[in-house]
């Protein structure tokens, strides 16, 4: 059955409104585009790597998934539909702004701050579970956040010294 | 909010942030960004946090990181909310429109690209190593995130007193905690932080 643009549009606006991460909107959109039979498991492993490694937000994977089950315009789609639901930060910072010097308002914002600072190792390593992990992987990784912390290697040679090393290693 | 002779400012928390600069600059900085952060989102943080807070001063690290709390209350991507926040903040609308044009623009071409790439390659074994060693490396890349965030919050929590610190800790501490222990979802943990932090923040702002 073939694709249909505005249902696409809407299934990952949905995804998007629901969720506050890039990979929280995974389990609503698997749903609906596997119901419709127009995407595989593999199909949402290959966006989602995909996404890890291309420039701009993981969400972006949701970008990669709408060119694989739509093309061109299955991705601009995407895109669209991803964009609109993060608009609603505006009048939230406008708030923020206004009322940031309370001490609830400012507490409040410093706690989720730290809460992500706790959490988010983990819903990254909730996404990595997938490829493994192992001792390759630990000094992959601690190669990496120091040479990051140099502040001289541009991100993108981390990423392609990373590339390599798994090529040393895994192969 | 205190003005500086050179049109910055200092923050409340005794920061020196330059002006922000000619809306130009800032797109041809986002389109960088949007072109070369290979990494994913983490990628793309530490480069966004590396152009404007460490290089351009024009926003503090404490207030990047408040932003990026705000942008985890409400819907969808967060690094997209990030920069329509930034961008507004700076420069209003065209701010706003420069920083999402040109962060994903470029990225949104590049994805597309690599899912074509992706799509012929992935069966080859060169690939698959190729990747885990990618993901890895994007995982140290996101602990310099982590750490980056880290240190003005809790250094902000510190100039508020000792205990204000410690609750810190042990928010992040029991925070990650929970997560391990029954991957709730992440609202679901940063509400409840949110509130506690929230009150004993009154509650020290009453009593001080």
């Amino acid at each position: 059955m073939g694709v249909q643009f505005v249902l696409l549009f809407l299934f990952i606006f949905k995804a998007q409104v629901i969720s506050n991460n890039g990979i929280a909107s995974l389990p609503s959109l698997h749903a609906d585009l596997i119901g419709q039979g127009w995407a595989t498991d593999p199909q949402f492993a290959g966006a989602l790597v995909v996404g890890q490694m291309t420039p701009g937000p993981n969400g972006l994977w949701i970008v990669s998934l709408g060119y694989i089950v739509a093309g061109p315009l299955g991705a601009v789609v995407a895109l669209c539909a991803s964009t609109i639901p993060p608009m609603l930060v505006l009048p939230i910072d406008a708030l923020y702004r206004r009322f940031g010097s309370l001490p609830g308002v400012e507490g409040f914002v410093r706690g989720i701050g730290l809460a992500v600072i706790g959490v988010s190792p983990l819903v990254l390593a909730q996404v990595l579970q997938g490829s493994g992990f192992d001792a390759g992987t630990a000094v992959i990784a601690s190669v990496a956040f120091v040479l990051v912390l140099t502040r001289r290697v541009p991100n993108i040679v981390v990423v392609l010294l990373g590339a390599l090393a798994g090529v040393l290693i895994y192969r | 909010m205190t003005q500086t002779t050179n049109g910055g400012r200092v923050t409340p928390a005794g920061d020196v942030v330059l002006p922000p600069p000619p809306v130009r600059r800032q797109l041809l900085l986002w389109l960088r960004i949007g072109t070369a952060s290979f990494g994913g989102g983490q990628g793309t943080r530490l480069n966004v946090y590396r152009a404007f807070v460490e290089r351009g001063g024009w926003m503090s690290p404490l207030e990047f990181a408040e932003a990026w709390a705000v942008c985890q209350i409400g819907p969808g991507m967060s690094l997209v909310a990030l920069s329509a926040l930034m961008g507004y903040r700076f420069s209003r609308a065209a701010g706003a429109a420069a920083a999402l044009f040109g962060l994903l623009v470029p990225s949104g071409l590049i994805t597309v690209a690599l899912t074509i790439v992706y799509l012929r390659l992935d069966e080859y074994p060169l690939t698959q190593a190729a990747l885990h060693g990618v993901v890895a490396a994007v995982l140290g890349l996101a602990i310099a995130n982590v750490i980056f965030n880290a240190r003005p919050l809790l250094a902000a929590s510190r100039e508020k007193g000792l205990g204000m610190l410690v609750l810190a800790l042990v928010l992040i501490a029991t925070d990650a905690i929970v997560f391990a222990a029954a991957s709730p979802p992440v609202l679901a943990v940063l509400l409840p932080s949110a509130a506690i932090f929230a009150i004993c923040s009154i509650v020290r702002a009453r009593t001080a």
